[in-house]
């Protein structure tokens, strides 16, 4: 039993060790931890069948043999102890540190093998070092003596941390400078803001004197109520706010001119400087948070309050809004120049919108702000579709018109009548005999002379990216027209690389027949084979007068059932024909789409240069080309000499 | 020294030898308690082979060195690496050099490549690490480069003096020899020789000489005395440079050589000349059977016990036996009065077929001589070690399961010499082998480079070696986990104590609950349900009631 469940563990790790991919197959890897969890010879086993593999003379194996070590290390002491007892060996095997013991071919696992096995030995004895001391030797041996260069994960880490702690530390200093700086100059700009803001006010006062007498008095409730329809409560409110406002005009430049002095002031200085002053106070960390509480309480009044101003000088002086507004506008204009249309409109709206609810506000109407909101949304909803509608059937059009060059025969572009054809315009005496001046081409005809000839011009393909997600965590960036050497066919994919169409159902459907063609044919096969011996063995037994004979051929026969299933064992698609069909069809097709094997690695890759090598080296080739230039010669020497040969 | 005249023994049986002999020099600190009385109702509980033998020296069936000897074989013979004692070595280059004081037996000195020497306390670590897991030895001091007195290029022999951890002598490539005081760690004095030195070493047993032994690049074997400062002797006889160099330690004149040309010559430095040149194929069969049996062979036929490939008459041998007696002042022991006339004439001008004997084939790297002085261990390039018996100066043919042994260089071999073990580096491992089978105990493998130089400190059975992999790596028979949390002032334990290592001291709150982990025997349950405070384990430590306890422990785990 024992030695059946060792023979397991030795072939799980001999079938994972069996592979050309750069890492263990998990399955197998579970499957190995589980078949070694719960028995210790087992483990034992597993110890020595790793080392012996750690031997073979190829890196992939020693590669995988090192993962599948590593993954037990972490886990079993027994295992631990086993490892640590040869850990020279395994050392001088992965990390091949000893001249005479260079890590064997393939070069490029060789080198991923030595950077490994340096990062698990680091991780070994940071782990388990102090318990081995076989294993800080290790460790040493490898950093003081050989210089090997470690990862060093934990000091890396470290580091960060010492990094983040230090940035975090400078912005904490640069925010308690600056909230030292808001502290000291506090007062000061305290007193800058409410000398604007009086300025203003006092401006605005100055400026709303003036029409005093125009002002109309506000509408109360009553009056709103009269307005039954929505469109005319707009209507109202607009030459209501239209009423309140203030228009500049040539007596009162003078204050207007000091209220946008001012006002630019407060939105552009004071309003951005309390911005950032509460920002800081936000986010700086003080022992004492009394203080900071209270000029925040403060600013935030201040903020408030210049809000409130500002929007007061909006309200009364529309110039002012107007000119900040476009402002904006232009800049909004120079960012968005490639955008579409449709956005822009619906930037606009959005930006209507927003602007609504100041309009009931302003006005006194707090009690239903929604029903004008609504309304407007919804005039605007139906403007857009109508103007959707005819969209559609601008680009409904637009999709069928032929894309034509200009040209003359433009002139005639749809025309159904006939053209006369020795109409001139100009009257000219001919002389080549009669005129029919009512000859006409018939529009046929003519449809017929104007067809255009269209050169063939290639449509210019923007080839997209590969896009399949690549090991560094990146989207392959090539652009290849259908398909991607390292990736297959191009297919559209999302963000995160993956195909967004799966594609299974295509291959699915194209397999079908092939599979069941292919399964039909093994199972006529193996039928064969089967009635065949049957009949054999029946013939064989029926013959029993020589029992010697009869012995001999039992021999013969089990020779040949070895030999047979050596046969079938052989292929690796027949071995399991009858017990599972599905299984051997994926096994062969595997078998056929990765033709790497643990040999094929070893082997040097054929590149275009050796292929034309071998073109141009072999000797026949070299023999012709020697044989062309010295006839060449002869021909040169023949013509510069005719009269020499 | 008149005590280690009793070599008369050396016909005996082994093992009763061994136990008198190791009783002469057994330090009187390390001895094992023998007042077990307290201790016997743990070993009832668990009848273990140990406990049995606890219980026969008792009631005085074994006697106390043979069954203290016991342990120390035991404990030789389960030696692995160490997690718990750390050496860090400060060493830049190989290690070329260890050895523990042999007064103390705790300070190890060790010379290594980069002209660095350094000292480390071996018994008592400076810290902890790990929570208490590793205990570091920190070099107590280093003299390297840097050192006003430091030596130029690379220190291929540290030595201590023999009598006190006062001093000590370093040789190095850059052909100097110094002797430093190691309280100032300054050179107190130099000795300029013709080449590199390889090898130095002091007798253990001079009680009327002060003369370093230095092999050098040169031919010639030089005597430095330290007390005038001056080259007393210059002995001409190698025909190559002298690579190891080591003492009698049977006699205080009495000086071995192994030289680059492969003889091991014997010289007595108060004469001339060398007295005695080991040859390869004058050999004997393991050890030679007790003098009054082979007196009686030798009466009846010349050469019954002797092999076949010993080509030397039975005359010459006995009087090479006699001189090496003669020499070493042991001949009250020997039975055998040698003929003086025939000792003079052989011995100044050596028969030149003699003279020109080898031990080995190519040089002789590694010389070792047995702490009773009756047998020499000598490894050579040609990667063999032999093991000689000094009396007769026969190959004793013990086929030693060497690999390979590194040849470039001097190597450090060590003995064991209860258990019968002979540690030698061998590449990149150190091994054990046994005397007499040669056969391989021990394989130490933790260097990732040759190996060059391992010591076996017998007092704490421990085997320290030093490889060009620039580490010092200690060996020791792995019980329990020495751990020790929160132990302040750890001076005050006794040694004994810290050499065992193996208590677990944990500081919880005011009690100190002294335990030991990993540990399946009596003593455990005495030491987890005993809590004492501070003071009164100390006073436990102070009364030894504890240190018996411990003792017991360090005996039976």
């Amino acid at each position: 039993m024992e030695a059946e469940e060792g023979g397991r563990v030795r072939e799980l790790i001999e079938k994972a060790t069996d592979t050309t991919d750069p890492g263990v197959d998990p399955r197998l890897l579970k499957a190995i931890k589980a078949e070694v969890r719960y028995s210790d010879p087992e483990l034992r086993l597993a110890a020595q069948t790793l080392m012996s593999l750690m031997k073979r003379n190829h890196s992939q194996v020693r590669y995988i043999s090192l993962l599948i070590i590593d993954e037990l290390f972490m886990r079993s002491k027994l295992f631990r102890d086993l490892i640590v007892e040869n850990l020279d060996q395994l050392l001088i095997l992965s990390i091949g540190f000893r001249r005479n013991m260079p890590l064997p071919a393939p070069k490029a696992v060789a080198s991923r093998l030595h950077s490994t096995a340096i990062e698990f030995l680091e991780k070994w004895s940071t782990t388990f070092g102090v318990h081995y001391r076989k294993l800080r030797l290790g460790f040493d041996y490898c950093k003081n003596n050989l210089r090997l260069q470690f990862p060093d994960v934990q000091g890396n880490a470290a580091r960060v941390r010492q990094e983040r702690r230090e940035r975090e530390m400078r912005t904490r200093e640069i925010l308690l400078r600056k909230f030292e700086g808001l502290k000291a100059n506090f007062s000061t700009m305290k007193e800058e803001v409410r000398s604007t803001v009086n300025e203003i006010e006092e401006c605005l006062t100055i400026a709303r004197a003036k029409e005093e007498a125009e002002v109309q008095p506000l509408p109360n409730d009553e009056d709103l109520a009269d307005f039954q329809s929505r469109e005319l409560l707009q209507l109202r409110l607009a030459s209501l706010k239209e009423g309140k406002r203030v228009h500049e005009n040539t007596e009162n430049k003078v204050i207007f001119d000091a209220l946008r002095e001012s006002y630019r002031l407060l939105v552009s200085k004071h309003l951005a400087s309390v911005q950032e002053w509460i920002a800081v106070a936000v986010r700086v960390d003080l022992t004492d948070n009394h203080l900071r509480n209270s000029i925040m309480k403060e600013l935030i009044d201040i903020q408030n309050n210049i809000r409130m101003v500002k929007k007061n000088c909006e309200e009364i002086v529309p110039s002012l809004e107007s000119s900040a507004g476009h402002i904006d506008d232009e800049e909004e204009d120079i960012w968005e120049v490639g955008k579409i249309e449709a956005v822009d409109r619906a930037s606009v709206a959005s930006r209507e919108q927003a602007e609504e609810p100041s309009i009931p506000s302003m006005s006194g109407v707090k009690d239903d702000p929604t029903p004008p909101n609504i309304e407007k949304s919804s005039i605007n909803g139906t403007l857009i579709e109508s103007a959707d509608v005819k969209d559609s059937l601008r680009d409904k059009l637009l999709a069928e018109a032929p894309v034509v060059n200009w040209g003359p025969h433009l002139n005639s572009w749809g025309s159904t009548s006939d053209v006369l054809a020795n109409h001139r315009g100009l009257e000219l005496e001919s002389h080549w005999g009669r005129v029919d001046y009512d000859a006409v081409i018939p529009a046929q005809k003519i449809a017929e002379l104007n067809v255009q000839a269209t050169l063939y011009k290639e449509e210019r393909v923007t080839s997209k990216p590969c896009n399949a997600p690549l090991k560094n965590g990146g989207l392959c960036q090539r652009r290849d027209l259908r398909v991607c050497p390292f990736h297959g066919t191009i297919v559209p994919r999302d963000s995160c690389g993956n195909p967004i169409y799966p594609e299974s159902m295509e291959i699915d459907q194209s397999r079908p027949p092939e599979i069941d063609l292919v399964k039909q044919l093994a199972e006529q096969a193996v039928k064969n084979v089967r009635t065949h011996d049957h009949e054999e063995l029946e013939r064989r037994i029926n013959d029993k007068k020589l029992l010697k004979r009869a012995k001999l051929a039992r021999v013969r026969e089990h020779n040949e059932a070895v030999l047979r299933e050596a046969a079938l064992a052989s292929t690796s698609a027949s071995a399991a024909v009858g017990a599972d069909p599905d299984i051997s069809i994926s096994e062969r097709v595997s078998a056929r789409n990765k033709k790497e094997t643990l040999a094929s690695m070893l082997r040097k890759k054929e590149t275009a240069k050796d292929r034309l090598g071998q073109r141009l080296l072999n000797a026949r080739a070299t023999e012709a080309s020697v044989s062309q230039l010295t006839s060449d010669a002869d021909a040169c020497y023949r013509e510069a000499f005719p009269n020499q040969w | 020294m008149v005590l280690r005249v009793g070599h008369s023994t050396m016909w005996a049986p082994s093992h009763i030898q061994n136990h008198r002999f190791r009783g002469l020099d057994f330090p009187t600190k390390d001895v094992i308690p023998t007042d077990l009385v307290g201790e016997v109702r743990y070993a009832r509980r668990r009848p273990r082979r140990m406990w049995k033998e606890v219980e026969k020296r008792e009631s005085g069936k074994i006697p106390p060195f043979s069954f203290s000897s016991r342990v120390r074989s035991r404990r030789a013979a389960s030696l692995q690496l160490s997690n718990a004692k750390d050496i860090v070595s400060p060493h830049k280059g190989s290690v070329n050099s260890l050895q523990v004081d042999s007064t103390e037996g705790r300070y190890l000195l060790s010379g290594a490549s980069d002209a660095s020497v350094a000292v480390f306390d071996a018994q008592k670590p400076q810290d902890y690490e790990g929570g208490g897991l590793m205990a570091k030895h920190r070099p107590v001091f280093v003299v390297d480069k840097q050192h006003p007195h430091g030596h130029k290029y690379a220190v291929s022999s540290a030595t201590w003096y023999p009598i006190d951890t006062g001093l000590f002598v370093t040789g190095s490539y850059d052909h100097l020899i110094k002797v430093w005081d190691t309280n100032t760690t300054q050179a107190v004095m130099n000795f300029k020789m013709p080449g590199k030195v390889y090898s130095t070493s002091m007798s253990s047993l001079a009680t009327s000489h002060m003369l370093i032994a230095a092999g050098t690049e040169d031919v010639q074997v030089r005597l430095c005395d330290v007390a005038s400062g001056a080259f007393s002797h210059t002995l001409s006889g190698h025909r190559d440079g002298v690579m190891t160099v080591q003492w009698s330690t049977s006699s205080e004149w009495v000086l071995l050589t192994g030289g680059c040309d492969g003889a091991i010559r014997f010289w007595d430095i108060r004469r001339a000349g060398c007295f005695h040149v080991l040859d390869q194929s004058h050999s004997q069969l393991g050890r030679r059977p007790p003098f009054l049996e082979l007196s009686a062979v030798a009466k009846v036929s010349t050469s019954r016990s002797s092999i076949s490939g010993r080509n030397m008459s039975v005359k010459s041998s006995a009087s090479l036996r006699k001189s090496v007696h003669g020499n070493g002042a042991k001949h009250l022991s020997s039975g055998k009065v040698p003929a003086k006339g025939m000792k003079q004439r052989l011995h100044p001008g050596m028969m030149s077929s003699q003279d020109r004997a080898t031990a080995h084939y190519g040089a002789v790297t590694g010389l070792r001589a047995s702490e009773d002085g009756m047998y020499l261990f000598s490894a050579g390039s040609d990667s063999r070690l032999r093991l000689w018996d000094i009396e007769s100066g026969c190959n004793t043919l013990v086929n030693f399961e060497t690999v390979r042994l590194q040849a470039s260089k001097p190597i450090q071999m060590s003995l064991a010499q209860e258990s019968a073990l002979v540690f030698i580096p061998c590449m990149t491992a150190v091994k054990g082998f046994d005397w007499w089978t040669g056969k391989t105990c021990h394989t130490f493998r933790g260097h990732y480079e040759y190996v060059n130089c391992c010591w076996y400190s017998s007092q704490d059975q421990e085997l320290y070696t030093g490889g060009n992999d620039r580490q010092i790596l200690v060996w020791m028979k792995m019980l329990l986990e020495m751990k020790i949390l929160g132990a302040t002032d750890i001076s005050h334990m006794s040694s004994y104590f810290f050499k065992c290592q193996r208590v677990l001291v944990q500081h919880t709150g005011k009690y100190w609950v002294p335990y030991v982990s990993r540990f399946s025997c009596g003593i455990k349950d005495l030491c987890m349900n005993t809590y004492l405070t501070k003071e009164s384990f100390e006073d436990q430590i102070l009364q030894t009631s504890w240190e018996k306890a411990f003792g017991l422990m360090a005996v039976g785990l």
